[in-house]
């Protein structure tokens, strides 16, 4: 039954935070609102070496990318909509485990296609990061 | 044929090393020994094997799977040993962390008397904070590298009594330790495939995560481990 239920459970909290940043969030350029109310502080890291993190821009990213801005979204930080297109996959994937047999989860591919995700995300926040600052 | 770990001379279909307790590889695409052999009373091995009834033993074409019956720990266990170990790190850094504090409010006390003694109470304090990541990172290296390959669990994994091997049953060399570490670090950087990682032994039929997946390791129940370094 956990086998089945634990995917499931993953797969709908996944898509219900989507829905919750596209229900409950907008932004702009330079600020994001929750529930109405400006949200979020200042970066830390900014603040202190004078230069944006690799994260920065992500939440106006997402929010932006949720609300069908990926121009926009995509200047502020190209991870931004890759995240929201890799938060989709996986929920979808985890809902065709949750559905198939139990060894879908041990699939060779399922494994590899993580892992270049991974790989594809980290070059793309730290290759933005790069020319920010660059 | 001889037991790659103490050189024992091992009957051809035995699964367990009679001398060492450990799991015999084998070569790929040999066939797989019958199990479970138990020619003669041995010494206990160094992990537990399924009872005979286990449904599924070996991976099915297409995926990763153990090439003898593992144990596999429950995903309550490995979160455990999580715990552990990440609350270790914290203990060690709180000190430094009550250091760094009273060297910035030094500093601070200092500058209005001399500019110089500020200066140096801040560097100083600078500095402890620039160990915080370096102790992290060596800590981990130690206890997840280092200590796993020696004997297979990490100082949080002895107490939930659990231990990292390969799909034999044997403990994984110092560089797949690294690898695995490495692969964990990264898909950590990744805000979902992180917690992917960290969730997926719920719903995998060797209760793995997608960094032992990599360099497919497996986390079996070890009743033996002793929690200390």
């Amino acid at each position: 039954m956990k086998a089945r239920t634990a995917p499931l459970a993953t797969a709908l909290l996944l898509l219900a935070s989507l829905a919750g940043v596209r229900l409950a969030m907008r932004a702009d350029a330079g600020h994001v609102w929750l529930l109405g109310r400006l949200f979020g502080s200042a970066c830390a890291f900014r603040e202190h070496f004078g230069v944006p993190c690799p994260n920065c821009g992500m939440s106006r990213s997402i929010v932006l990318t949720m609300h069908g801005n990926m121009v926009e979204a995509m200047s502020l930080n190209p991870a931004g909509p890759l995240l929201v297109l890799g938060v989709l996959a996986a929920a979808l994937l985890l809902g065709i485990a949750a559905i198939r047999s139990r060894d879908f989860a041990a699939r060779r591919w399922v494994m590899r296609s993580a892992l270049a995700y991974s790989g594809v995300y980290v070059a793309v926040l730290i290759g933005h990061w790069i020319a920010v600052i660059g | 044929m001889f037991c790659t770990r103490c050189g024992a001379t091992i009957a051809d279909t035995s699964v367990f090393c009679p001398s060492c307790g450990s799991g015999v590889q084998r070569p790929a695409g040999a066939p797989p020994a019958a199990f479970p052999p138990a020619p003669t009373p041995v010494p206990p091995p160094l992990f537990a094997p399924v009872a005979p009834a286990a449904p599924v033993a070996y991976a099915s074409p297409g995926t990763v799977g153990p090439s003898v019956p593992l144990d596999c720990a429950s995903w309550g266990s490995r979160v455990l040993a999580y715990i552990i170990d990440n609350l270790i790190v914290l203990v060690l850094v709180i000190p430094l962390a009550l250091l760094a504090g009273a060297l910035g409010v030094g500093a601070s006390a200092l500058s209005s008397v001399s500019n110089a003694g500020g200066n140096v109470m801040a560097s100083s304090c600078c500095c402890v904070l620039a160990l915080f990541p370096v102790l992290q990172i060596g800590f981990g290296i130690y206890n997840r590298v280092f200590l796993i390959a020696r004997r297979g669990y990490s100082i949080g994994m002895g107490v939930a009594k659990i231990k990292v091997v390969d799909p034999w049953g044997n403990l994984l060399p110092q560089s797949t330790c690294w690898l695995r570490l490495l692969v964990q670090v990264l898909l950590g950087m990744v805000p979902v495939v992180g917690i992917l990682d960290l969730l997926w032994p719920l719903w995998d039929q060797w209760k793995q995560t997608l960094h032992d997946k990599v360099v497919n390791s497996y986390v079996i129940n070890f009743p033996q481990a002793v929690a200390m370094p």
